[in-house]
């Protein structure tokens, strides 16, 4: 029993390691650990804002192809208020009439003399 | 000692059952992993299937279709856009009362009885999961139905061609049809630029989450769509307006056939207004009586032009130097030609003419006397130099080549007839074509009607005037412009003048044969001039076919030139000649 008790006894750490000093081995568990949780907690924080990231863009895009429908909307209308036709009907509205003869005067200078 | 090996034999009984536990959870796990190991990677296609099916995105990215513009004070007008419509549709095992839904519907999408009655059938099948409702329903539509919060009632957006301009003529652009998710260009520019206004479709391959939206973080290959190019024309459009409008009304007025109009600038080649009748509107092309609407009648239905193929008989003379604008010749009425007999559109001999007054009375046989001072070979070769027997190459679907076969035939009376423009058909653009060739100084220039291509990036390509060929010599375009010019002031063509300038031009009453042979008694009318001479702007072609109670073109189709002459000189304000 003694001998059992003894065989089982642990080596007691000598405490040196590669002479850089008393290296505690449960402490570098722990960091360890702590190093893992974090690394996984800050992952799964970077997929979940990627992913709520990703929801707003959709969203803003949502809103961009909204507004470039109405944009588009917009644009019809003022082709339609441009059109000629939209034009014709609103002459008289507008009291305008058709473009009668034109008089064109000459740029030319023309030599003249005082009459005596 | 003895309590310390019962101790022990307690020990060992419990190890034994905690290894015998521990064996069987190893067992168990081991089983899983075989399992995990199974599905995952024996029969990992099979779930991977799966879960592509349901997860997977594959889209086709679908381009927008180009816009065609035309260009005024350095901005671009739509004269061909697209706009978002809706599809409406149901889906009946959806919706709880199929007549309310109709019955609400009905008002807003102007159903008719039948239309009612059908629709209230389909949305009355339960078992149906989907029924389209209507197409190119608007928004103002969709927001009033929307109010109306119906369950089983959805849109989806979809993209039509738009025509902000009415009545500006449906020729040029053609249509757009929609098939299986096709769309495709038909006629006109449409069908011509149908690639390049297309563009390409891209692509994207993701994953979608269980609503339906892509998953940002997850794989994504995307190929973009690349919208189609965007046409800017030549195409005036207060001309265009201007000139489809006086047309539809002569059109209407002399109960024509059909009816063309065609304005070009002489030196470019560049086509300012082009409009024909019957007209098909492309928002509704399904709305036609015949599918022949859908042809350009400037460019697809060639013709026997009549006496205005006079002036490049005439040209043709006067460039070989066989005759020159005073060369005389007497007039007895009628010429025989072998078997046939050649006559004065007037019946009349006029006795000694000029070739001036050949052009100002439409002398028949004057033009068969400057052809025959040719001879048939050169003669055949200055109707192909103007243009005749070959397309333009204008960039509009459809456009045919005429005819000129007979001249190929042995003989004299085909080119002697061809002289004043019977025997051989051409079309109104290649009409107005060789007259431009008389318009600027012998050359002739290749019609187009597309200035620019604009690139989905910006890039802007230019089209430029291109000369065919010099056709005749300057002095004799000079020449014969000033004829033509005399034909308008002094000849048969008084009622195409504008009062202060002065206007060439010629016209042409055509007759058209006849299926049992020979020239019936209906006829096409034709003018067509330029102007002002001394430096001109524009070449105006006109044509009526059959018109109804009238005789001569210089009574239908002058007129009308006439007042698309003094539009066009006042709309340019160019001063009057005198």
């Amino acid at each position: 029993m003694a001998h059992f008790v003894k065989g089982t006894k642990a080596k007691k750490s000598t405490g040196r390691w590669f002479g850089l000093g008393k290296l505690n081995v449960a402490a570098l568990n722990i960091s360890v650990v702590v190093l893992i949780v974090c690394g996984v907690i800050g992952y799964v924080a970077q997929v979940n804002g990627l992913a709520t990231k990703g929801y707003l863009i959709k969203d803003l895009q949502s809103q961009v192809n909204q507004l470039r429908d109405q944009n588009g909307q917009l644009q019809a209308q003022a082709s339609d208020l441009q059109s000629l036709d939209s034009v014709k009907n609103k002459v008289s509205e507008l009291n305008m009439v058709p473009v009668g003869q034109a008089n064109y005067l000459s740029s030319s200078a023309v030599a003249v003399a005082s009459a005596r | 000692m003895i309590s310390l090996n019962k101790n022990n034999q307690q020990h060992f009984f419990w190890e034994k059952r905690i290894r015998l536990v521990s064996l069987v959870i190893f067992l168990f796990g081991l089983l899983i992993i075989f399992r995990l190991f199974y599905l995952s990677v024996y029969q990992h296609s099979f779930y991977e299937a799966i879960a592509t099916n349901r997860q997977a995105v594959n889209e086709n990215l679908l381009p927008e279709r180009g816009s065609i513009y035309v260009r005024e004070d350095g901005k671009l007008y739509p004269l061909v856009t697209n706009q978002q419509y809706f599809l409406v549709y149901a889906e009946p095992n959806k919706v709880e009362s199929a007549k309310e839904v109709v019955d609400k519907l009905t008002p807003i999408l102007n159903l008719s009885e039948e239309e009612w009655k059908g629709l209230l059938n389909r949305l009355a099948k339960k078992s149906d999961p989907y029924e389209p409702i209507m197409h190119k329903v608007t928004q103002n539509q969709v927001d009033q139905i929307k109010k109306l919060d119906l369950t089983g009632v959805g849109f989806v957006g979809e993209t039509y061609r738009y025509y902000p301009e009415k009545n500006i003529g449906g020729h040029i652009f053609g249509f757009v049809t929609h098939s299986d998710q096709e769309v495709k260009g038909q006629y006109g520019l449409e069908g011509y630029f149908n690639k390049e206004l297309s563009g390409q479709s891209g692509n994207i391959k993701s994953i979608k989450d269980a609503l339906g939206a892509l998953i940002t973080i997850g794989p994504r290959t995307v190929e973009s769509a690349q919208d189609g190019d965007n046409l800017v024309l030549t195409i005036d459009r207060k001309v265009q307006f201007t000139a489809c409008e006086k047309l539809k009304f002569f059109y209407d007025y002399f109960e024509a056939q059909d009816a063309s109009v065609i304005i070009m600038d002489p030196k470019t080649g560049a086509i300012l207004a082009m409009c024909s009748f019957p007209d098909f509107d492309p928002s509704n092309y399904g709305q036609v009586d015949s599918i022949n609407q859908f042809n350009n009648p400037a460019i697809f239905y060639d013709f026997e032009p009549g006496s205005v193929f006079k002036a490049f008989t005439m040209s043709a003379a006067i460039d070989t130097g066989a005759v020159s604008p005073d060369t005389t010749y007497d007039d007895t009425g009628e010429v025989k030609i072998g078997p046939y007999k050649i006559q004065n559109s007037d019946l009349k001999a006029n006795g000694q003419q000029t070739m001036t007054q050949v052009l100002e009375k439409s002398l028949n046989t004057g033009a068969i006397f400057a052809a025959d001072s040719i001879g048939k070979n050169k003669f055949v070769q200055y109707v192909k130099d103007f243009g005749f027997g070959q397309p333009t190459g204008i960039t509009l679907e459809t456009e045919v080549p005429g005819n000129i076969s007979s001249l190929n035939k042995p003989g004299d009376i085909y080119y002697l007839t061809a002289s004043f423009g019977q025997g051989v058909t051409v079309t109104p653009l290649q009409l107005v074509s060789a007259f431009g060739v008389i318009a600027n100084q012998g050359k002739l220039l290749k019609p187009y009607i597309v200035s620019d291509i604009i690139k989905p990036d910006g890039t802007d390509i230019a089209a430029k005037p291109e000369v065919a060929r010099q056709v005749i010599k300057p002095k004799t375009a000079a020449l014969v412009t000033g004829m033509l010019t005399s034909v308008i002031k002094n000849g048969v063509a008084k009622k195409a003048s504008v009062p202060g300038y002065y206007l060439a031009g010629k016209t042409g009453t055509a007759q058209i044969a006849s299926s049992n042979g020979g020239y019936g008694k209906e006829t096409n009318h034709t003018f067509i001039g330029f102007g002002p001479v001394t430096d001109p702007r524009f070449v105006i072609l006109v044509k009526l076919g059959k018109p109804q109670g009238i005789n001569y073109a210089a009574d239908s189709v002058a007129p009308i030139f006439s007042q698309l002459a003094a539009f066009l000189l006042n709309y340019y304000q160019i001063p009057p000649d005198y």
